[in-house]
């Protein structure tokens, strides 16, 4: 099953993530910030990173950046909340596949990473 | 709610109530430094903090927290692109926001009512400007897909057609009520420019970007393949509804594409930790100390078979199997102990905040610097000392830091600072409580003594600085003239060091007029598991912490002199009442006296006192067992322990004797 990098600065948010990905077969790795995640993409080489925006450190928009400056291929999906607009404006051009808001139903991320990894 | 989903909420509930607990705390005192001094780095600190509150409100469906916490984010983003200044009236405001998140997080966990959060809505409205909406508006288009081409654009697809590139025209359709819709169609066109031609878009991307999107994208595209690209790529982005792709003509009626979702494979999981209850905790530690106790009785059975030759072999065998059992016993003991461990970050982060109100009243200036907060004790520790600890810093901000004008006057920063630090030092914890204010003047605490009447003015003048110090912890003593609002509870330094003393711990003070105030608090890393002084009087055995005993000596008939009618003992000049340790359990204090071989030296009360007994036993390691509610009443008794020959003894609270 795909390998899933959750990077989100509330451990809440991994966790509900997390545990909801795991029920549903994928395999999971957690950051808890931009820099986190750049070190464990490089270590853990994911199918699908799904990428908090508001984070210490380095924010998702700077962490989506530097992992495409490492891996051109590399598939992330933006978690976003309402009021984040030109940031996720700025995460697609910067080469996020896609994005879902918050709060979102199971559902629907569960929708979002399989287009991704199918894809 | 079904029952599977009620266990999932709770669950959820639960670690966000950790996490919650964790930025709360972190964000009052963030606030108090924003207030002292803006910082870019700690306006986006708050923001973030709220912006997680309010993901994580909104995820579990709790309406109340999503609104409180989306005022305070807005004016923290207004903040933070400058837009607004934060005035201390402003932070108030967002202290109370902090302040309802606390009574929130209170009511969820006690599965109460919200509390009312109108009114704080409305307080913090005032600050943002303009009502800042953000959900998704949906612009009025052309719905049907059509669109109107103009000349130029008609032309522009001509050249394209003439030059033998097919043109398709695809309309995507969103739902009407996704969210960040201009965001999807900027996804949409972003996706498939990467893969074909795009030759025009409607709207474009400064419309997108500007947010002036409806619910459908027009795109017309050059490609080979048919638009079977170009559909494919649109139809997989998330809230499209329908994408149709017809050959450039006028008109051409949609087509709907479709996807089927695929069965999710279910499995478990587990996370990595566990909650454990503090009961348990505490069963396990009693059940260490029964093994600590097995282990010390196996030891001194090994040193009685050592004795005799015929069975020194098995003796040897014993003490090696008893000297493995404490290896084991002990790293047991040093696990649990460490379950039981949480960092003072737990009670030092409202200090900040509390300071900041008090000082704010008393219209003082005051920076209170923590250091070690990460030092850890045991929770029941933590506890206890939290109110101590209260008590002194109110005592530092009421009495010890001076006014700004007072502070100028002496050619002091007009800012006090208040200095918390905490750190490790053998088995024990340290934590200091600084301030650079107006310091004690022994002779004032001296006169002040005398005028309640609780020392003579003979002994007043009998005492050394460091002595006429101590008379803070006098019960009945407070050198407040009046009870103020911030200090004025009634509960002086005498009860915080009897708090502390109960627990093990000791306080001291440091003074000097004019310099400033030190207050040291020495406390046990545990609680459990302490070092007594055995003692037999009378035929029973007593246990009393070493931390009560100043010193035990023998006692000689002509040391003890009868003073106003009562036994007394002079050690080195110093006086101490002389009572049987028997006879004050018996409630009987001056009886029972004759012939007692020794005296522990101790304090009861404040006060100095000799405690006769018939026989030293010598010092142990005791464990505290929990004899229930009974034994915990009797006057002058912390509980019991169980001694290595197995006879149970009772441990004093030497504090509770008189
Ligand atoms: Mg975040």
């Amino acid at each position: 099953m795909a390998k899933i990098l959750v990077v989100d600065d509330a451990m809440f948010m991994r966790n509900k993530t997390s545990k909801l990905l795991q029920e549903n077969g994928y395999e999971v790795v957690e950051a808890s910030n931009g820099e986190e995640a750049v070190a464990r993409y490089m270590r853990e080489n994911p199918d699908l990173v799904l990428m908090d925006i508001t984070m210490p450190v380095l924010d998702g928009i700077e962490s989506l950046k530097q992992l495409r400056a490492y891996d051109p291929e590399a598939k992330v999906v933006m978690v976003t909340a309402l009021g984040q607009k030109s940031m996720v404006l700025e995460a697609i051009k910067a080469g996020a596949r896609d994005f879902i808001v918050k709060p979102f139903q199971p559902d629907q991320l569960l929708e979002a990473v399989r287009k991704q990894c199918e894809a | 709610m079904k029952k599977d989903d009620l266990a999932e909420f709770q669950e959820d509930l639960q670690i966000f109530l950790i996490e919650l607990d964790e930025i709360l705390a972190d964000t009052e005192r963030n606030l108090v430094d924003l207030e002292r001094s803006p910082d870019a780095a700690l306006v986006q600190e708050v923001f973030r903090a709220m912006h997680t509150v309010k993901g994580g409100a909104a995820t579990l469906g709790l309406d109340d927290a999503v609104e409180v916490t989306h005022t305070m984010e807005s004016i923290m983003e207004r903040v933070r692109s400058g837009e607004q200044e934060l005035t201390s009236e402003m932070v108030d405001a967002l202290f109370h926001v902090l302040d309802w998140l606390k009574m929130w997080k209170v009511s969820l966990e006690e599965h109460m009512d919200s509390p009312p959060a109108e009114d704080l809505i409305k307080e913090m409205q005032r600050f943002v400007l303009e009502p800042h909406t953000e959900s998704a508006k949906v612009k009025t288009r052309p719905a049907d897909g059509k669109h109107t081409l103009g000349e130029e654009l008609n032309q522009k697809l001509d050249e394209y057609l003439s030059q033998n590139m097919p043109v398709y025209e695809v309309v995507v359709k969103f739902r009407p009520d996704a969210d960040l819709l201009s965001v999807r169609c900027f996804q949409v066109f972003t996706l498939v420019s990467e893969a074909v031609d795009v030759i025009f878009s409607e709207p474009s991307v400064d419309e997108m970007e500007s947010d002036d999107v409806g619910d459908v994208l027009t795109m017309y595209i050059s490609c080979e393949d048919g638009g079977e690209m170009a559909r494919q790529i649109a139809g997989s982005v998330g809230d499209v509804i329908e994408v149709s792709v017809t050959p450039y003509k006028p008109t051409n009626a949609p087509e709907a594409g479709r996807e089927s979702p695929d069965a999710t494979v279910k499995t478990s999981s587990l996370g990595r930790t566990v909650r454990v209850d503090v009961e348990l905790l505490d069963f396990l530690m009693n059940m260490i100390g029964e093994l600590v106790i097995d282990r010390t009785r196996l030891t001194q059975l090994a040193s009685r078979l050592l004795v005799d030759k015929d069975t020194a072999v098995i003796g040897n065998e014993l003490a090696a199997l008893a000297s493995h059992l404490q290896r084991t016993s002990q790293e047991l003991q040093e696990g649990i102990m460490k379950a039981r461990l949480l960092p003072l970050k737990n009670i030092f982060s409202k200090f900040p905040r509390m300071i900041r109100d008090l000082a704010n009243r008393c219209g003082k200036q005051i920076d209170l610097e923590i250091r070690g907060e990460n030092t850890e004790l045991d929770r029941t520790v933590l506890e206890v000392i939290d109110d101590p600890l209260i008590h002194i810093l109110r005592n530092a901000v009421d009495h010890g830091i001076e006014t700004p004008e007072e502070r100028r006057h002496m050619g002091k920063p007009e800012r006090g600072k208040v200095i918390l630090s905490a750190w490790h030092e053998e088995n024990q914890v340290v934590i200091e409580i600084t301030d650079d204010g107006a310091g004690m003047d022994p002779e004032a605490l001296k006169r002040s003594a005398v005028n309640k009447g609780l020392v003579s003015v003979e002994e007043a003048g009998r005492l050394s600085e460091k002595e006429a110090l101590e008379l803070i912890f006098m019960p009945g003593f407070s050198t407040a003239k009046v009870a103020t609002q911030v200090s004025g509870r009634g509960v002086g330094m005498d009860v915080v060091r009897t708090n502390l003393e109960r627990i093990n711990g000791h306080v001291e003070v440091r003074s000097r007029l004019g310099v400033g105030t030190t207050f040291t608090l020495k406390l046990p890393l545990t609680l459990a598991i302490m070092r007594a002084l055995l003692v037999e009087c009378s035929g029973c055995i007593y246990a009393i912490p070493t931390s009560s005993v100043e010193e035990a000596i023998t006692v000689s008939k002509d040391g003890i002199q009868t003073i106003k009618g009562k036994p007394t003992l002079l050690v080195r000049g110093r006086i101490f009442p002389f009572v049987s340790l028997e006879g004050v359990l018996n409630d009987d204090p001056w009886a029972h006296q004759h012939g007692l071989q020794y005296a522990v030296l101790t304090r009861s009360n404040g006060e100095a006192l000799a405690l006769g007994v018939d026989d030293l036993i010598g010092e142990e390691e005791i464990v505290l067992k929990d004899m229930g509610k009974m034994l915990a009443r009797l006057k002058g008794i912390a509980g019991a322990t169980i001694l290595p020959d197995g006879d149970p003894a009772l441990i004093l609270d030497v504090n509770r004797l008189l």
